[in-house]
């Protein structure tokens, strides 16, 4: 039977990465607290038939987050930028996978400043098309050709 | 109007689709990989922001806590489900043995024990409280046995049916021990931590992608 002391240094040595990829997911840091915790309270109680590594502890964690993905509405998870599994889904066993994030890190230094602007205020603070153009006082058509020109430097970036 | 601007369209209004529609507008490739660019993008705010030293300390002390208090609950919990099981047991222990008696009389058969199948073992009674959930408990354990065939004979205690599309998880070899007690999401998840092995419960039915 795995005790508390069995797996407080699989715990430690782990818990950053799965609570970063929880994060990821479901873009909810406390939400990712709760499916660590699960997925290490599920081995306590003798779920695990292997021993756990650190690739079962990731892919656990996946599996977790992904199915309570799908309790949402799909419309909602679009608009919420959720993954939405379909037969591309074996992609997923990495993601996010490095390669990508370095891609797009790469691409916004390729973009013009308004270009990048507008990318950030819609990818990393989640912010609406119109609400970015209120915010900068242009119009929701301009925004989209802003993100449409970001996509495309992405895209290019990723398939060479 | 291009993919991308649908695409940019769609995370922008999804309201404005059908469910249909927006699995349709990712069934294409091209559009797809754009939609997963934009997740990671999204994404990628949150995998800077990884716990420190200090905080993977707290949370271990935190779910440490959480466990003692669940095992505490728990100790009193089955105390308290011992105590009760046994003063049944003992109160309809004379009825069972009449009826047991009177049923050998009439010629009939006792089968309680056809609940119990193994193609392994079956687990032991050491208190009152598991001899009497034993009667209703199934323990199977499957060794080296492909995926659709632990799921045909599994699902119907759940009273679900299986449908499997993809070969590469069908044919999947695992070592399973598998109880009655395991609820549905449980088992789901638990197979799901296996490599190729991706399922969801779709419309009563275990399905894969």
């Amino acid at each position: 039977m795995v005790t508390l002391d069995d797996i407080e240094t699989l715990f430690k040595d782990n818990y950053s990465r799965m609570h970063s990829l929880a994060s990821a997911i479901l873009h909810d840091k406390e939400a990712a607290y709760d499916i660590v915790h699960d997925v290490f309270a599920y081995i306590l109680d003798g779920g695990a038939v292997r021993e756990p590594d650190t690739a079962y502890l990731m892919k656990s964690v996946r599996n977790r987050c992904l199915n309570r993905l799908k309790a949402i509405d799909i419309r909602e998870r679009f608009r919420q930028l959720y993954l939405i599994e379909n037969d591309e889904s074996d992609d997923l066993e990495d993601w996010p996978d490095e390669d990508t994030i370095a891609i797009i890190e790469q691409s916004k230094k390729e973009m013009p400043p308004k270009c990048l602007e507008v990318f950030s205020m819609r990818f990393y603070d989640g912010l609406s098309a119109s609400e970015i153009s209120r915010i900068l006082g242009t119009g929701e058509r301009v925004v989209y050709k802003h993100l449409s020109h970001a996509m495309n430097i992405l895209k290019h970036k990723l398939n060479g | 109007m291009d993919n991308l601007d649908k695409l940019l369209e769609a995370i922008e209004h999804p309201e404005r689709y059908s469910e249909s529609e927006l699995r349709d507008l990712l069934s294409d490739p091209e559009t797809n990989q754009l939609y997963m660019l934009m997740c990671a993008s999204r994404a990628e705010e949150f995998l800077h922001a990884s716990p420190d030293a200090s905080e993977v300390e707290r949370q271990w002390d935190r779910f440490k806590a959480k466990r003692r208090r669940k095992s505490f609950f728990s100790w009193i919990y089955n105390r308290k489900v011992a105590a009760v099981a046994a003063v049944l047991i003992a109160s309809c222990s004379i009825i069972v043995v009449g009826v047991s008696l009177s049923d050998r009389f009439l010629g009939k058969s006792d089968n309680r024990e056809t609940h119990q199948t193994a193609v392994g073992t079956t687990l032991p009674a050491e208190t009152a409280m598991q001899a009497n959930q034993q009667l209703n408990d199934t323990v199977i354990v499957f060794e080296d046995e492909k995926l659709d065939r632990i799921l045909a004979e599994i699902a119907p205690y759940y009273n679900v049916k299986v449908d499997l599309k993809y070969p590469s998880s069908k044919g999947v070899r695992l070592f399973l021990k598998w109880e009655s007690t395991t609820s549905l999401p449980d088992l789901i998840e638990h197979l799901n931590s296996f490599d190729r092995i991706n399922l969801f419960l779709k419309d009563d039915a275990i399905t894969d992608y």
